[in-house]
């Protein structure tokens, strides 16, 4: 999603500058009296001209709500850095989200059948709650690694001494695609 | 930026001070330095990792520690480090200005 929203600021930004660009670039012929300038982008624009107040108006609209779209995205509430694990009187315990998934990914790239490209694991939550999307070789049991990831998660999370916080795991496993 | 009456600077110092001596005592754990958005204390370079903001109304702080943790479960860990803060807090006579203390992991090193 971070990708489709950069991509979007991109499209965004790219098409202001070029705008602004040219609008400078048309100020600066206007100014200087330079046809030449002008005319271009004068030319450039022509077709714009044509269109009719509705279609210049569907246009904003278009780009109003593109823009509409990439702020919704960007202000919704991110993952939180840090995983409470203990919250009392005396203070809270948190844990680097980051490095819990990180931790998990390298202990996980360590089972047979699956490699390290092929982890992806997600920690959601105040609690943990664990999505991995795993990708394992083609002669691999599937229920088999299913039960597995899910038993070296628990495993891991109970070893580093965060196992009570842990709701749920969703795993995804998916055949590793090799190039022909 | 408001200026802060020099005893409020010099209790934070050495609260801080004090959770530095407490961490120096479990094994296992270090702390570490993290920028807190809005934080002064952790800019004075005396104990980077420890946060030690306010006072609130009654006078009290709370306390931030960012620390690493090797080869150690995290939970036994943060309660042992907890229990010694407390513990030379009291020693040093400033368990009844702190309110709470957070712990927080910011890197495993699993030793394993």
């Amino acid at each position: 999603m971070r990708l489709f929203n950069r991509l979007l600021a991109t499209i965004i930004s790219l098409a202001l500058i070029f705008g602004s660009a040219i609008g400078t670039l048309y100020l600066i012929g206007v100014l200087a009296r330079l046809p030449s300038l002008t005319s271009p982008i004068r030319r450039l624009f022509t077709p714009l001209l044509a269109l009719s107040a509705s279609q210049i108006g569907a246009l904003l609209l278009a780009v109003s709500l593109l823009a509409l779209v990439l702020l919704i995205l960007e202000i919704r509430p991110f993952r939180a850095r840090f995983v409470l694990v203990r919250d009392d009187s005396q203070g809270m315990t948190q844990i680097s989200r980051p490095d819990i998934e990180r931790c998990l990914s390298q202990r996980l790239s360590k089972l047979r059948a699956i490699t390290s490209e092929g982890v992806d694991i997600l920690v959601h939550g105040k609690q943990f709650d664990v999505s991995a999307n795993i990708a394992v070789s083609s002669q691999a049991d599937l229920g088999q690694v299913r039960a597995q990831v899910e038993e070296n998660i628990k495993a891991n999370l109970e070893s580093i001494g965060v196992g009570e916080g842990l709701r749920q795991i969703s795993t995804r496993i998916s055949r590793f695609k090799r190039a022909a | 930026m408001n200026n802060v009456p020099l005893d409020i600077l010099d209790e934070k110092r050495r609260i801080a001070l004090a959770i530095r001596s407490a961490v120096g005592k479990v094994k296992g754990v270090s702390l570490v330095q993290r920028p807190m958005v809005g934080a002064s204390y952790p800019y004075n370079l005396d104990v980077p990792g420890v946060w030690v903001h306010g006072p609130d109304a009654k006078g009290r702080y709370g306390v931030i520690v960012s620390i690493i943790v090797s080869g150690m479960r995290i939970s036994e860990a943060a309660n042992k480090l907890r229990s010694e803060i407390w513990g030379e807090l009291d020693r040093r006579g400033y368990a009844g200005h702190v309110t709470s203390i957070d712990i927080r992991v910011e890197d495993l090193i699993m030793a394993v």
